[in-house]
């Protein structure tokens, strides 16, 4: 069984976004970079699988810069086997969707997992795109990923509630919480990680749909008025003139 | 001639205000520009449909499948794309929800059209779209070139917000509903099924009630689900309060958990790391009682209670009853 796993690479979840003073854009050569939480999950779940049955091969794809590298070694640190990095700078969702769909077409893989979205454009569009481009089937959110006889059985979250689906390969996830447990790659994953393979190819799909012309950080300017915890008739007066509450 | 498809959401049988508000933004297009012609859809399978009486449209297509086949699967969009195809419609705008998203990214592929997600805002001039879209899980925004080109449009709830619904002069007619129902052959079956019933939706609540670790225990909650009770509210839950088994996950709120815009937010017990108010940081109005005045959650409400939430909350529980 091939499994291909979709990363992509974020500001840390503790990241203060500022704006560059003279440029339309976020700052964003001060943060520090993590592989997308939700990503880490698919991945974490992806060598589960592996370790647990044969004949697994786990591969990690990102579309993104020489800097990214590192990252994809830690992935490979924990138990992919190798890596593709597609080299450029995406702009869109359909951009990286449509690199996944053409190395997925060559490649042939059974399961394509992915986090449910990205934390930075957050469009969480790209594993329903991959699928439509591939006629794979296709579930987001799971939560719950088994490998069973003809196929997987999953548990997704719907508008309503939640689902439990079996499913033959191939298909597309978007993976989320509590799929599996985030992992820290080892020293002896670490050193062999060093000379695992990690293929290069140049981004094919260079022209963005949309493009972002202007970048602005949000200000919350929230009241910060405090309620003495004596008085607490203040806070219900002030909530009524605040909004409707019914 | 710029033809716009609308899809609507409803709950049985009732359109949502989310579905309610695009709509009335989407006609007031077509009031603005007559190059604009609307066409209504909906994915659930709806015995009446009744809209304000303002839209001109007077029949919705129905799009219904087989119930144990989850609807995502590609053949079920084939009817769908045709649909799109025969009427040369060239945009569709619809409300966030799991459904919608999921189809909305298959037919931005099958279709070849643009996607844009997460809306705050949209104006058109001219039969060009400007949007700007919120990112880095709402910490900042991001304004988009304008385009022409035909497009599948995502609006989050809380778009058009400052649209009235329960305005009295607003009158409502009743349209026709015509049923496209999808057969195919999938590969895929739903085998199980539990719906979170008599909760309200986090997504869709007006007013969320959120617990951290600051209630200690998981035994301790029923003092947030009185409150909650009380506001006709859903519940929430910080990230470490999921990750102990206190709450169940779909409580969770944060920038790896549901994200969330009601008009009141009362955040008890929860310190408010930034991972938690990425999640929190579109709600309306902000209230957080800790007993920590230092908590970073202080720094960004709007009324902060300083004590201890095991008196605050059953405290204010009594206050609601007597509102």
């Amino acid at each position: 069984m091939k499994i291909l796993v979709c990363i992509s690479i974020v500001p840390d979840t503790t990241s203060k976004i500022t704006k560059e003073a003279s440029e339309n854009f976020l700052n964003k050569n001060d943060l520090t970079y993590i592989v997308g939480p939700y990503d880490d999950y698919a991945l974490s779940r992806a060598i589960e699988i592996k370790e647990s049955l044969t004949n697994v091969e786990v591969a990690v794809f990102h579309v993104g810069l020489e800097a990214s590298e590192p990252l994809i070694r830690k992935c490979l640190a924990l138990g992919a086997d190798y890596a593709i990095r597609i080299n450029g700078n995406p702009k869109s969702s359909i951009q990286i969707a449509k690199e996944i769909v053409d190395y997925v077409k060559d490649n042939n893989f059974d399961l394509v997992l992915m986090g449910k979205e990205a934390i930075d454009y957050n469009s969480g569009m790209i594993h329903g795109l991959v699928a439509s481009g591939l006629n794979y089937n296709h579930f987001s959110p799971v939560m719950k990923l088994d490998i069973i006889n003809e196929g997987i059985e999953l548990q997704i979250e719907t508008d309503s509630g939640k689902s439990t689906i079996k499913c033959q390969f191939p298909a597309v996830l978007g993976c989320q919480e509590p799929i599996a447990e985030w992992k820290i790659p080892s020293m002896r994953g670490i050193m062999t990680a060093r000379t695992k393979e990690l293929k290069v190819f140049e981004m094919k799909y260079i022209e963005p749909n949309f493009t972002i012309n202007q970048e602005i950080v949000n200000e919350t300017n929230r009241k910060q008025i405090i309620i003495p915890k004596e008085n607490l008739n203040l806070l219900i007066q002030a909530l009524k003139k605040d909004i409707q509450l019914n | 001639m710029i033809k716009l498809a609308v899809i609507l959401d409803f709950k049985q049988n009732v359109l949502t205000n989310n579905s309610k508000l695009l709509l009335t933004y989407a006609n007031s297009l077509v009031e603005k520009d007559s190059k604009f012609q609307i066409y209504l859809y909906t994915f659930q399978n709806i015995n009446n449909c009744i809209i304000p009486s303002t839209i001109k449209t007077e029949s919705i297509i129905c799009f219904t499948h087989d119930n144990n086949v989850h609807f995502s699967t590609n053949e079920s969009l084939e009817k769908i794309e045709l649909e799109i195809n025969n009427n040369l419609i060239t945009h569709v705008f619809c409300t966030k929800s799991t459904t919608n998203d999921l189809i909305c990214a298959k037919l931005a592929m099958k279709l070849n059209y643009d996607l844009v997600t997460n809306i705050k805002s949209l104006k058109v001039e001219d039969g060009v779209l400007y949007f700007s879209k919120s990112i880095f899980s709402g910490k900042a925004t991001a304004k988009l070139n304008g385009t022409a080109e035909p497009c599948i449009a995502i609006f989050p709830k809380g778009f058009s917000g400052d649209l009235v619904l329960d305005d009295p002069s607003l009158t409502y007619k009743e349209i026709q509903i015509e049923k496209i129902k999808a057969t195919y052959i999938s590969t895929s079956q739903i085998i199980g099924e539990s719906t979170i019933q008599n909760e309200i939706q986090l997504t869709e609540a007006e007013i969320v009630v959120g617990g951290g670790r600051g209630l200690k225990g998981p035994g301790n909650w029923d003092i947030v689900e009185k409150l909650a009770g009380k506001l006709k509210a859903a519940t929430a839950c910080s990230k470490p309060v999921s990750d102990l088994n206190w709450r169940p996950h779909h409580e969770h709120v944060g920038q790896t958990g549901i994200k969330i815009n009601p008009k009141l937010y009362i955040a008890c017990g929860i310190s408010g790391a930034i991972q938690h108010l990425a999640g929190v940081n579109g709600s309306g109005t902000i209230v957080v009682i800790n007993n920590d005045p230092e908590a970073p959650f202080t720094k960004h409400a709007d009324y902060v209670i300083i004590g201890d939430l095991f008196e605050i909350v059953p405290e204010l529980t009594k206050l609601f009853d007597e509102v």
